[in-house]
């Protein structure tokens, strides 16, 4: 290398030397910030701690892994400057369809009276791949008829939670093997959750298939040049956003031990608040799993923390709708900040 | 040079959006390891051949050979495994990426470890497949001389050397035949240099054959073995840079006069 002729353009090498906070920096101190102002508010308004009980801690853990499969599923989309608006009928569907296959005998109106008694693999892989159905048909759509993601979807999430509540006339599924159920007892989400987590995490730095992603979300035209079958690998993206639905749909169910037709009521939007808040980019492009976990923690903190402080339900929706524009519009500042840069 | 090999023939190619007919009934060839230009007003219809040839765009009529293979309907990404690279006028780059990463996409579909092994970085080989092409990535590094620049965010840099990691995406392709769109607009006369430089060594060292859309006359016939001039979609001349350089209609269409010749010949 010849740097004789190009001696040393004074614009550039100034961007290395510059220390860059790790994306995820600023977002762990706000989970950290919000955790602690919790702390403080519990003492001051009910004079007890927030952190320091594990039950809650546990709570929070739990309730955030359904949400955050959810979230890794809808991060990669919109990655991809895509969205996904599906991911909670597809979560309802998937855990109707998981619950249909695992009732015990033991039950007279059974929905299939012959697949009870099943050993619970056959709930499991039903309700997965259905999500992954779900997914395909999202991906099918947006790929071969070009029509907007958020359309494409928004269809999907209408259809999906109409045919979880056809599938049983809106009646739950109840009396689920013990098989089954043990799937969503205890730590086995929250397991579950983290297992998937580190796998995309190294699946989007590491792999072909996350390469592809952020390529495509960066600029789809060079990424069409640059050998890329972008139509097929957006299929592939939602249909693994449609597996990790109906994961976290077979675990809903299991949790509950039973199916019903309104489980994952708008999840789908704290799916994309939790990707959001955790640094991805709607512009696409722009987004790292860390980021999203942090971002579903986040939340999980926060309705916690509200609940225990007593506030109105109605008045955490507020706030959370709030917190979830303030992400976006400092999104937006850090866009222009990198444009200007 | 007694029967040179045809890598691309274009016939009787043309292209119309609605009633505006981008391209009228355009034949050429283009022959191994030839630097080829393509030049021509604004509006002539350059890019809009460039795009029928990479995929992006569907002619209405004709065909497209490369390599012997008929190219219509085949998908851009297919045309790419093909051996087909392209850079844009308007720059297409990942902007988020550092530069080291957008020139590895380039070369990622070439990479032969999925979604199923890649998550088993270590064991399953994809670190060491992906160390053989960083190496081969170095080398395009090396030729573009833009190793200073290797780890900053592509979209931070100053365009004439985000004009150069383009070009090294496309190169990284590995293609036998690569388009360049205006791959000196807006530099100043040392980057056209160095520019022009890249691509002779890209047509010479590296056995590419180059089909180039450009405005700098100076360096179009400096550098191109043959060179054809499309005025209103059509194609006026092809030729030799002196005999274009001769040309009567070549003239009049830059100045913008009415052409009488062209006009007889294609009514």
């Amino acid at each position: 290398m010849n740097t004789t002729t190009h001696p040393a353009p004074a614009s550039v090498p100034e961007e290395r030397k510059r220390f860059k906070m790790p994306q995820e920096g600023s977002i762990l101190l706000v989970l950290v910030g919000i955790a602690v102002l919790f702390e403080i508010l519990g003492w001051a308004v009910r004079g007890d701690t927030f952190l320091f009980n594990a039950q809650r801690l546990l709570i929070i853990v739990l309730q955030m892994s359904i949400i955050g499969l959810l979230a890794i599923g809808v991060t990669q989309v919109i990655i991809t400057t895509g969205i996904d608006l599906s991911s909670g009928s597809v979560l309802a569907l998937s855990a109707m369809i998981a619950a249909s296959f695992a009732q015990t005998s033991d039950y007279a109106r059974a929905v299939f009276p012959m697949f009870t008694d099943m050993p619970a693999v056959v709930p499991i892989l039903l309700g997965v791949l259905a999500g992954g159905l779900a997914g395909l048909v999202n991906g099918a759509l947006i790929a071969r008829t070009m029509i907007p993601p958020f359309i494409a979807t928004l269809g999907m999430m209408v259809t999906a939670r109409g045919l979880a509540r056809w599938y049983t006339d809106g009646q739950p599924v109840s009396l689920l093997s013990d098989e089954f159920t043990w799937f969503g007892s205890g730590y086995i989400p929250v397991v579950v959750f983290i297992v998937v987590a580190a796998i995309f995490h190294i699946a989007l730095k590491y792999t072909r298939y996350g390469k592809f992603t952020y390529a495509i979300g960066a600029n789809m035209n060079a990424a069409r040049v640059s050998g890329i079958n972008v139509n097929r690998h957006l299929v592939i993206v939602y249909s693994i956003a449609g597996l990790l639905s109906g994961l976290a749909g077979v675990l809903t169910a299991a949790r509950a031990a039973s199916g019903q037709a309104g489980m994952g009521m708008a999840y789908e939007l704290d799916a994309i608040a939790a990707a959001v808040i955790g640094g991805t980019s709607l512009a696409g492009g722009v987004g790292r799993i860390t980021g999203t976990v942090i971002g579903v923690i986040i939340l999980g903190v926060m309705t916690s923390g509200f609940t225990f402080l007593g506030i109105d339900a109605y008045v955490q929706d507020v706030v959370k709708g709030a917190i979830i524009v303030a992400a976006v519009v400092a999104d937006q500042y850090r866009q222009k900040k990198r444009k200007t840069a | 040079m007694s029967s040179p090999e045809k890598l691309l023939s274009i016939s009787k190619v043309s292209l119309a959006f609605g009633g505006v007919k981008a391209l009228t009934d355009v034949n050429f060839h283009v022959n191994k390891g030839e630097i080829f230009s393509i030049i021509g007003p604004n509006g002539a219809g350059k890019t809009s051949m460039l795009n029928c040839i990479s995929g992006r765009y569907q002619p209405n009529q004709g065909s497209i050979t490369f390599k012997g293979k008929e190219m219509l309907g085949m998908k851009p990404n297919e045309r790419s495994d093909l051996g087909l690279g392209r850079t844009f006028q308007n720059l297409a780059l990942f902007g988020h990426m550092s530069v080291l990463d957008n020139i590895m996409v380039g070369r990622h579909h070439l990479l032969k470890n999925n979604f199923a092994t890649g998550p088993l970085y270590w064991f399953s080989g994809a670190q060491k497949e992906e160390l053989e092409h960083r190496r081969a990535v170095e080398d395009i590094i090396d030729f573009l001389e833009i190793s200073h620049i290797r780890k900053s965010q592509a979209g931070t840099l100053s365009y004439g050397l985000r004009k150069r990691v383009e070009l090294a995406r496309a190169v990284a392709l590995k293609p036998d035949l690569i388009l360049l769109d205006e791959p000196m607009a807006g530099m100043n006369q040392e980057e056209k240099e160095d520019m022009a430089r890249y691509i002779l060594d890209l047509n010479e060292e590296w056995g590419m054959t180059v089909i180039m859309i450009e405005h700098d006359m100076g360096v179009v016939m400096g550098i191109s073995n043959r060179v054809m001039v499309l005025d209103f979609g059509r194609k006026i001349a092809e030729g030799l840079p002196d005999e274009i350089m001769a040309n009567e209609h070549v003239k009049k269409a830059y100045l913008g006069e009415e052409d009488e010749l062209l006009m007889e010949e294609t009514a």
